[in-house]
């Protein structure tokens, strides 16, 4: 599955692409805001692990775009972010992600998440 | 002056305002050292700190690269190591080592939290400067046109670009909420 990891932190970026690494998801495009993530949605990305505070375009305005697109409409989009207020992931819910994770996380919840989409996803195939 | 002078004449009137004059001076003096107090002071000061908050958080995502750099070089040297002849460490250290490793990689997510939380502090800064500035500027307005120099020589802090309340603890038990209220709030895949 090609995954598409967006966070305007370097280090973040890199932390997220060797924890998806060491559970199986070799396959991965990174992009540092949701404009350049935007861009890099060419039709073969499966997946996009997005943070949400972002510079010049935020993570749940991203996911807002995906939604509103056809083509990305039913991409699973997990949040990756330090944002755990209810008001937060109601929000979240509203814009349209799959599943919401804390940093900092684990790889076993990473991939506790990942493969509950994947689940959700085969369902409803 | 004689007292009693200024209570008769055509001077008098001269004479107060004269010392009226001379209070107004003493109090303008008084109020430009009160400006130039708070904007050396105070202006000044925050527009430092908050330069040096964003040296440290630039020089912690410095050292937290080198430190994932030094760590892809170890797991390329578990890879090594255990593609190595018949004398090199078991299977199980070696998934041992990686586990370690990767498990270091994860801690180093604390760069990220630090610098959204060093950048809340940062645009509290901005906004006590502003205040304060404000405050300057009532007492002598040419420190309105030293301002734009001032802020452009500032790293400023887009808005939305962090969260102020990021956190390192009770990871399990914040994880934990997030899952129930997104449950809760969540009806199905995809919407």
């Amino acid at each position: 599955m090609k995954c598409l990891v967006v966070d305007d932190s370097a280090t973040m970026r890199r932390i997220v692409i060797n924890a998806l690494k060491t559970i199986g998801y070799g396959d991965v495009v990174e992009a540092g805001d949701g404009k350049e993530a935007l861009a890099k949605c060419d039709g073969t990305v499966e997946m996009v692990i997005t943070d949400w505070n972002m510079p010049s375009m935020g993570g749940l305005e991203l996911v807002k775009a995906l939604r509103a697109d056809p083509r990305t409409a039913k991409t699973p989009i997990l949040m990756v972010t330090t944002r755990s207020v209810k008001e937060d992931i109601l929000q979240a819910v509203e814009a349209g992600v799959s599943s919401y994770i804390l940093k900092p996380f684990t790889p076993q919840v990473l991939k506790e998440k990942l493969d509950q989409i994947s689940s959700l996803a085969s369902g409803s195939a | 002056m004689d007292p009693s002078a200024e209570r008769t004449g055509p001077e008098a009137p001269a004479a107060a305002l004269l010392r009226v004059s001379a209070e107004l001076s003493r109090l303008l003096s008084g109020i430009r050292l009160t400006r130039q107090t708070i904007q050396s002071y105070s202006v000044e000061r925050l527009h430092d700190t908050h330069a040096r908050l964003h040296e440290v958080s630039s020089a912690t995502e410095t050292a937290a690269m080198q430190m994932l750099n030094g760590l892809d070089r170890a797991l390329a040297m578990i890879d090594q190591l255990e593609r190595s002849s018949e004398s090199g460490p078991p299977h199980e250290m070696c998934d041992a080592l990686r586990t370690e490793v990767n498990q270091l990689y994860g801690h180093l997510q604390f760069q990220d939290i630090i610098a959204q939380q060093l950048k809340g502090v940062g645009s509290l800064l901005i906004e006590v400067e502003e205040r304060v500035r404000s405050l300057a500027v009532l007492f002598d307005d040419s420190l309105l046109g030293g301002r734009d120099a001032d802020q452009s020589a500032a790293p400023q802090v887009e808005p939305g670009s962090f969260n102020p309340d990021a956190s390192m603890h009770d990871r399990g038990v914040r994880q934990a909420m997030a899952d129930e209220a997104f449950r809760s709030a969540h009806t199905g895949y995809p919407r």
